[in-house]
């Protein structure tokens, strides 16, 4: 039996913490979900909420908040520019880590990640720019997984990040850093969805 | 051969087969091989031994241990029973899932395939029985094939 747990680095402890059925909300306060975001810039808080956004669910540890300066760079909770790259950003200073689970030992390949409208997983968040960064695979730049002007997004072939590949085992974790900009005023709604093959 | 469109599988294969002495079961789920030596294996589901290889990878080993190849590959899920070409370089067995964080949308697949030089011709098969065809580059599937070599550095245990 497998299974997929989303996670946020926060609440007691802090810990990696299961997202559950709550929602991940971008906005612009390390501490108070309900901070717009000016159009154009990126995210100064990440929170759980249970709606959109509803109630803070972070407890007593906000969600991380890594957020997109340039292809190459990052501010990580409102310190300073740092290159985006498995030295500076430690695995519990990730946005959101995905875990997959199964009882026997697995391979997994062909895992991506990608940003989606909520409904059809092809179709990009209307009004969202969003990037993406796996830890764990040595990559040094952001990746470009939701542009809704520039016509990205969603689960298709060049629009989306690719992820690494994972040895024989029966828990793996997938950490990302996740930062967005919204194109236009209003509350904007996106999904991200993970997929990978095992065997 | 359809490309990215969804078509219904053919009927199972007859319910009671007799092999080597023993049978494979009637309501088997999931993949069944007729290896080299004529002899036929079948996916079991989890035991419960925690941390066990996969029945595929489990295969993979014995593979290359014994010195036997795949000549066909079957699949069965619900009703619908797929099969692979015989002969073919290698084969190909997998599971896809797919699950989304703020929606609802989760899918969960199980394929097999064959390998043809570079690319890997799969099947994919849904929980509605609804069936997917595509080529797969062969070097992001290769873990998944019976050309795995059981000491390579990514599967090394």
């Amino acid at each position: 039996m497998a299974t997929f747990t989303f996670k946020f680095y926060g609440s007691t402890g802090p810990a990696w913490t299961s997202i559950a059925s709550n929602k991940m909300i971008f906005c612009s306060s390390l501490t108070d979900l309900a901070t717009n975001i000016t159009v154009a810039a990126y995210n100064d808080g990440t929170h759980i909420g249970n709606g959109t956004p509803g109630t803070d669910q972070c407890g007593a540890n906000h969600a991380n908040n890594v957020k997109y300066l340039t292809n190459t760079t990052m501010s990580v909770n409102g310190g300073g520019s740092e290159n985006i790259n498995d030295t500076n950003l430690a695995v519990n200073e990730c946005t959101l880590q995905v875990n997959f689970a199964h009882g026997s030992s697995v391979v997994t390949s062909s895992g991506r990640l990608y940003c989606f409208d909520g409904t059809t997983v092809t179709t990009r968040a209307t009004n969202v720019d969003m990037k993406a960064f796996e830890r764990g695979v040595s990559a040094t730049s952001w990746t470009t997984i939701n542009d809704y002007s520039g016509g990205t997004g969603g689960d298709n072939s060049g629009q989306r990040l690719s992820l690494g590949d994972h040895t024989t085992a029966t828990s793996h974790d997938f950490n990302f850093a996740v930062s967005m900009s919204p194109e236009d005023v209003g509350a904007l709604n996106f999904a991200l969805g993970i997929a990978l093959v095992y065997s | 051969m359809q490309q990215d469109k969804h078509v219904r599988g053919q009927a199972f294969v007859p319910s009671h087969i007799a092999l080597n002495g023993s049978s494979v079961p009637h309501n088997l789920q999931g993949w069944m091989a007729q290896l080299s030596d004529k002899s036929f294996v079948w996916e079991m589901s989890y035991t419960g031994v925690h941390g066990e290889l996969s029945p595929w990878q489990k295969l993979i080993d014995d593979l290359h241990r014994r010195n036997l190849s795949i000549s066909t590959l079957w699949l069965r899920r619900g009703n619908i029973c797929l099969s692979t070409v015989s002969g073919a370089e290698g084969y190909f067995q997998a599971y896809m899932q797919q699950v989304s964080l703020n929606a609802a949308f989760a899918q969960d697949l199980q394929g097999i395939g064959s390998v043809h030089g570079s690319a890997v011709i799969v099947q994919w098969v849904n929980h509605l029985g609804d069936v997917y065809q595509s080529l797969e580059p062969l070097d992001s599937m290769i873990l998944h094939t019976t050309l795995r070599q059981p000491n390579d550095l990514l599967t090394k245990r």
